[in-house]
């Protein structure tokens, strides 16, 4: 009988080790060399946070990151990604975002040098697309992408400024709700996106009307001062204004400020929306000021390398597709205190990235939302009682 | 002392101008100067008032057209509220020295920008154009831009312009006047002059030639026995 057990107990052993996907790294697994081609600046709150958290992933699933940053030039960064696949000691896998198409290029040379690539946040698009195809067909070392999807997060945040607006009914005297929303821009894909998610919620909402889509290069003065004009106006018009979509942060922050000048009480007479999770705006949620701050986009670093860990360990995400899109989410009053300190803080170590790992069988299906991310996190130390 | 006609005589020592000489051709002048004069100014001021009348004309048009191209400039920026570049672009028109002020106000017909470049003067004329925005989805009418324009400059224009040809024709009649003075002295003055001097020559040639007849007669009659 305790043979029995002692064989049973050696087996659960056995099994608990040689099954790593879904659980911790084995540990004959080979440790991964990842470089991360960063092509924002130095103290870029966004694309920090994206190697923060890639090198939080990497502590967890033993891999080493090496992050070089371009400084916002597209030549730097392709010197930087030449130099990584000339190496004599080439990395296992490097990690390219595709702005303003840089880095295509390096996709090629990288092909030519046999380093897999994986593209983050911006993918192929236009004429490279076509001519280049989808990952793994013409060059068969780039892996996939990982991007967001944004135009689910501009109709999520288009949405809870309808449902706060109706429930407080804030239709104007026509009977309409009447929202302002304010794009960075009118060409980078990424704010296209966004955009189209809130004329889609719109265009749901037969009660709903957008007066103004402004455009604020993505800066809070900008914002501030074509929010100020649409209030000015909106007035002039006898408009109620119910709520003002905002394309990031900083132009939420000053769509507030404009708001607030006109003698309005965002959270009380006019709802705000924004998407960054950034650390000011997680303040103003948690004055009441601001109703939600889409995002968490930055974690794509943290993801990325969950992904490459899996195909390293024989648990390839291209079983689902090449092509993983991560979906946003909302930070709102009711889920800030869960990951508040995790953002104001950058204590990404927190985060139990191994949980995220593809379940045995289950090669490609990922669950990165919100809620999943709060689960996975470790207590503040201290907080642990 | 030398009189008028002195100064026109060419040869006013061996022929001397008859005083009845004088006041045909001074007669001649006055009933012919004032006419030409008048003529001239006539013609003068309506080819000017036609060349005027046309320049208003052609700045109306102009205005319009700046009016019309600057609506169409405006009407992204004044659709996405964007004031400052509205502003811009009314500064920028008001380079334009007739341009006194201009303003676009949007679709509640408020003022959203203003630039006047001087207080505004008696003439001034303003040209209105709707602003229409338009994108793949939509077509509405913004607002609409408003430019008050001078004609000072185009009458002060006019006005120096007439005195100038008012300079001209009195210069031009008194060339006029001082020629037809030559040429009345050179073409009727002298022929006259030769005649009435041919005239009184034959007088007095047929004077002495009555009293020589006489003293023949009596000398005959002297020596006649009777």
């Amino acid at each position: 009988m305790t043979l029995v057990l002692r064989i049973l107990l050696a087996m659960g052993m056995a099994c608990g080790v040689l099954t790593t996907p879904g659980g911790v790294v084995a540990a004959d697994a080979k440790r991964l060399n990842i470089v991360f081609v960063n092509p924002g600046k130095t103290g870029e709150v966004y694309w920090d946070m994206v190697a923060q958290t890639m090198q939080a992933a990497g502590r967890k699933l033993d891999a080493h990151v090496e992050v070089l940053t371009s400084e916002r030039n597209y030549r730097t960064m392709q010197e930087l990604g030449f130099g990584v696949v000339a190496r004599a000691d080439k990395p296992d896998f490097l990690i390219l975002s595709n702005e303003e198409s840089a880095a295509v290029p390096i996709l090629e040379a990288a092909e030519a040098a046999g380093v897999k690539t994986l593209l983050l946040s911006n993918t192929l698009i236009g004429d490279d697309a076509a001519r280049l195809g989808p990952p793994r067909q013409k060059l068969k070392t780039w892996l996939g992408d990982i991007t967001t999807d944004l135009q689910t997060a501009g109709a999520r945040m288009a949405n809870a400024l309808i449902a706060t607006a109706r429930a407080e009914k804030w239709q104007s005297p026509d009977g309409k709700i009447h929202i302002l929303g304010i794009g960075g821009d009118e060409i980078t894909p990424s704010s296209i996106a966004r955009n189209a998610g809130l004329k889609l919620a719109v265009e749901a909402a037969p009660d709903v009307v957008v007066d103004r889509m402004l455009f604020a290069n993505w800066t809070q003065s900008e914002a501030e001062r074509v929010t100020a004009n649409y209030l000015g106006w909106a007035s002039r018009k006898e408009i109620r204004p119910a709520g003002i979509w905002a394309g990031n942060d900083p132009m939420a922050l000053g769509a507030l400020r404009a708001a607030i000048a006109a003698g309005l009480t965002p959270g009380r007479n006019i709802q705000v929306v924004g998407l960054n999770w950034s650390d000011d705006a997680l303040r103003e949620i948690k004055a009441g000021r601001l109703l939600l701050s889409d995002g968490g986009h930055f974690l794509l670093g943290g993801w990325s390398i969950v992904l490459l860990r899996d195909y390293a360990d024989g648990c390839d995400f291209a079983a689902a597709s090449p092509r993983v899109e991560v979906k946003t989410s909302a930070i709102t009053r009711d889920n800030l205190v869960s990951v508040g300190d995790l953002i104001r803080v950058r204590a990404f170590d927190r985060i139990d990235f191994t949980r995220f790992r593809a379940k045995p069988g289950r090669c490609g299906e990922y669950d990165f939302s919100i809620d999943a991310l709060i689960s996975s996190l470790a207590p503040l130390e201290g907080t642990a009682d | 002392m030398q009189n008028e006609d002195d100064m026109t005589d060419p040869d006013r020592s061996a022929q001397a101008v008859p005083p009845r000489l004088r006041s045909v051709v001074r007669a001649m002048i006055w009933a012919t100067v004032p006419v030409l004069l008048l003529v001239q100014l006539l013609a003068s001021a309506g080819v000017e008032a036609s060349s005027f009348w046309s320049q208003i004309r052609q700045l109306d048009a102009r205005m319009a057209r700046v009016a019309e191209s600057r609506a169409e400039l405006i009407a992204e920026p004044l659709w996405k509220m964007r004031y400052d570049q509205v502003t811009s672009v009314l500064n920028e028109i008001m380079h334009d020295e007739t341009i006194a002020a201009a303003a676009v106000y949007d679709d509640t017909g408020v003022a959203i920008a203003r630039v006047v470049a001087r207080p505004s003067e008696q003439g001034v004329a303003e040209v209105s154009r709707p602003i229409h925005y338009s994108n793949g989805n939509m077509s509405v009418q913004a607002g609409r831009i408003a430019i008050a324009y001078s004609h000072a400059a185009l009458y002060a224009g006019a006005g120096s312009r007439l005195v100038l040809l008012l300079v001209v024709g009195l210069l031009a009649t008194l060339a006029t006047l001082i020629a037809m003075r030559i040429s009345a002295n050179i073409f009727i003055g002298r022929p006259l002059a030769a005649m009435m001097s041919a005239i009184t020559s034959e007088r007095i040639g047929g004077a002495r030639l009555v009293g020589l007849g006489g003293q023949i007669s009596a000398t005959v009659s002297a020596k006649s026995p009777t």
